[in-house]
């Protein structure tokens, strides 16, 4: 039985064109771009923001990818640190107090937070059940002085008309004025958004903006306003990250894998783990490592309560002085929670401290989805000019390497070694091969350890076979193709880091937004062989046939 | 019989006597006896003062510093405490009438017992301090074992 093999493709190679080749890499890119975006019905898989997880459990720490502010600043008064203080059940204890926390303890609260001057306050608690009026007088009255004292106070709502509705007791202050909530406390949405897919905590909305209302019925998250309110153009801020905004639009949160030095002294966990992506894929399953220590600096009050129990003082007006502080609950089986890329379940108050450490850290720019950016297409153009670069990249290697055998994929077995081993395993009968191939699989599939060696078992016996069976020139050619290969692969990574950095940096776009980039590098040599090149490659060929022998075209 | 009853309530009422709360004294922390509190421990800020008590709860009062609490900056008797944070301050007029005797935590004030028993807060012990991250109910008090985790032990207080 004689086998005849065809010794590479017989692909039809013009001379280097450098019209053909950037009309075929648009035609390349513009496919590309599809087969990214391929959702027909509907949104697509999570996969990107799964890599952007990993990314941030990777690199997370790195000043390029979060540069979030430096934890505990050596002298305060702290510019731009974000803390959560949290209210359990052994501080409420402490004070005599139960579930829920009373306005009274509330009060308090605020009120021993108020001698550590920070720079603002937000309550996460929806002030919604009934009070006695003197707790309420006890807040407004302390809440009041707080504000004289120059510190900006939150308070946690789910719509505007809660905040409206809010009783206000008949309280007055020293002076006789009444004292109002709307007085001395600004109403921020406390609204929550998650992916539909798989309900991680990725976004953070701008504002609350029910279905038809205008913009200008906006109320701002809490952590927008908090941010607009200290940026130094207060109405450009918010209008800025609002203008066009639609109800669900949110921005993306960039979390740390390492925990705040600060939470040492009260977690179990360590709090100095550092991303590490050979850690984090090799023998571990490839989602990003749950971490338990926050990477929000974090107070319990039972310690800001007990001296016995928290650090001194002068730790504290370190820690609180001249900082954003988010008082939110930490009670067993509250419901308050949420699962983030980082965290299985967090306690709710932190998804509003790390969005202002991103506003924070990104200076006003938070990283956007396309999908919630204006205009759309331009975003998409971007990609579009990406892929492009890339595809003529893998164009013009495959023209330089010409008519080789090697030209599509210089590390694919020759057709010699395919021959070798035909002719080798055609000596044995089928069953026995087939069976072979059949239990090596099944063994691979049921033990991962055999995976690896089984892999490294072939790559070692083809690469003995090509060097056996290779002639000198074949080898030659091959090693250039290589050489050619490696340089356009390491030119990809190039033009994908630079286009990264200018989407990240300049663009606001989120690492999901753009790692889609790698993947058509590292399938970009087999898309350069796609169907619809070859078909272009025909219809040129057809055209300028009818050309040279006078027809129209 | 209950004509002297209507007469002992009416008499009460017209000399507005009140029960007065009960202080909670810990044997272990609380060191009420003879002790005063000295001085602020932070000396450019205001007290947070409370009244209220443990049966009716506390609430803020004012914040004063501590020379309008003291003018000529003598030390204030304790009357009572909570556990080892609040103290009671023998002072019920400083933010007002009718807020009763005004309370501190410790952690604004030194006291007479705090020099004598050298207490550094930051050597106490920090009990089972977590994030509760568990979604189903438990008994309250439950800690999880090997969560209790001491510091440093804290300093012994010194034999008289």
């Amino acid at each position: 039985m004689n086998v005849h093999f065809n010794h590479g493709p017989q692909t039809h190679r013009a001379p280097l064109d450098p019209v053909r080749i950037i009309t075929e890499s648009l035609l390349l890119a513009a496919v590309a771009l599809l087969l990214l975006n391929f959702h027909p019905f509907g949104r697509g898989p999570n996969l990107h923001r799964y890599s952007q997880d990993l990314l941030y459990s990777w690199f997370g720490d790195h000043r390029w990818l979060y540069p979030k502010p430096p934890p505990l600043p050596a002298r305060p008064p702290s510019t731009g640190r974000v803390v959560a203080v949290l209210i359990d059940e052994k501080s409420l204890a402490l004070r005599s107090a139960s579930w829920p926390a009373p306005l009274g303890f509330h009060a308090q609260i605020l009120s021993e937070l108020g001698v550590l001057q920070p720079r603002a306050i937000m309550l996460d608690f929806l002030l919604i059940d009934p009070a006695p009026a003197a707790d309420s007088c006890a807040l407004l009255a302390t809440a009041a002085s707080l504000r004289r004292d120059g510190v900006l106070l939150y308070l946690a709502v789910l719509r505007a008309e809660d905040f409206l509705k809010m009783a206000d007791a008949d309280c007055e202050d020293q002076d006789a004025h009444p004292l109002r909530f709307a007085d001395v406390f600004i109403p921020v949405s406390v609204h929550r958004q998650a992916d539909d897919s798989d309900f991680v905590t990725r976004r953070y909305p701008f504002a609350d903006r029910p279905n038809g209302a205008s913009s200008s019925t906006n109320m701002l998250s809490a952590a927008v306003r908090m941010y607009c309110d200290q940026a130094p153009s207060v109405s450009n801020c918010a209008v800025r990250l609002t203008r066009g905004r639609e109800e669900g639009d949110g921005f993306e949160l960039a979390w740390s894998p390492t925990g705040d030095p600060f939470n040492q002294q009260w977690s179990s966990a360590r709090c100095d783990v550092k991303g590490n992506p050979f850690a984090g894929s090799v023998g571990r399953p490839a989602l990003p490592l749950e971490t338990s220590c926050p990477s929000i600096a974090t107070l319990f009050a039972s310690e800001l309560i007990s001296p016995s129990l928290g650090p001194d003082n002068g730790d504290l007006i370190r820690l609180i002085q001249g900082s954003f502080v988010f008082v939110g609950g930490n009670f067993r089986g509250s419901g308050d929670l949420m699962t983030t890329p980082m965290h299985t379940l967090l306690p709710g108050v932190y998804y509003h401290a790390t969005a202002l450490e991103n506003l924070l850290a990104f200076k006003g720019y938070p990283k956007i989805r396309r999908e919630f950016r204006h205009p759309k297409l331009a975003f998409y153009a971007f990609d579009l000019a990406v892929l492009w670069v890339l595809a003529a990249i893998f164009l013009v290697r495959q023209n330089v390497v010409g008519e080789s055998v090697h030209a599509a994929s210089p590390l694919s077995v020759s057709a010699l070694t395919l021959e070798w081993l035909a002719k080798a395993i055609s000596r044995v009968p089928p069953w026995l091969w087939k069976g072979a191939v059949a239990v090596v699989c099944l063994l691979a599939a049921a033990y991962q350890v055999a995976q690896l060696a089984a892999f490294i078992a072939v790559i070692l016996a083809v690469l003995a076979i090509e060097f056996r069976l290779a002639v000198h020139g074949d080898l030659r050619g091959r090693l250039r193709s290589i050489a050619y290969y490696i340089g356009a692969l390491a030119l990809s990574v190039l033009v994908v880091a630079i286009a990264a950095a200018i989407g990240y940096r300049f663009l606001a776009l989120p690492p999901g937004d753009w790692i889609g980039y790698l993947s058509f590098v590292a399938f970009g040599f087999f898309i350069a062989d796609a169907a619809i090149v070859e078909f272009s490659r025909q219809v040129g060929d057809l055209r300028g046939h009818r050309a040279s022998s006078g027809q129209q075209p | 019989m209950k004509i002297y009853w209507l007469a002992i309530i009416l008499v009460g009422m017209t000399l507005n006597l009140r029960a007065e709360e009960p202080a909670v004294k810990y044997p272990d922390g609380c060191r009420t006896l003879h002790d005063q509190v000295l001085a602020p421990k932070l000396s450019d800020r205001a007290l947070p003062l409370l009244t209220g008590g443990v049966i009716k709860g506390f609430r803020p009062a004012c914040t004063l510093r501590w020379s309008a609490l003291s003018p000529k900056n003598e030390p204030i008797a304790v009357k009572a405490c909570v556990g080892d944070d609040l103290v009671q301050l023998e002072n019920d007029t400083a933010c007002g009438a009718g807020t009763g005797r005004l309370w501190v935590s410790r952690r604004w004030v030194v006291t007479q017992s705090d020099l004598a028993h050298r207490t550094n807060p930051s050597t106490g012990k920090i009990l089972c301090q977590q994030l509760e991250t568990a979604s189903s109910a438990v008994t309250r008090g439950f800690c999880i074992h090997g969560a209790e985790k001491a510091t440093q032990t804290p300093e012994p207080p010194p034999k008289d």
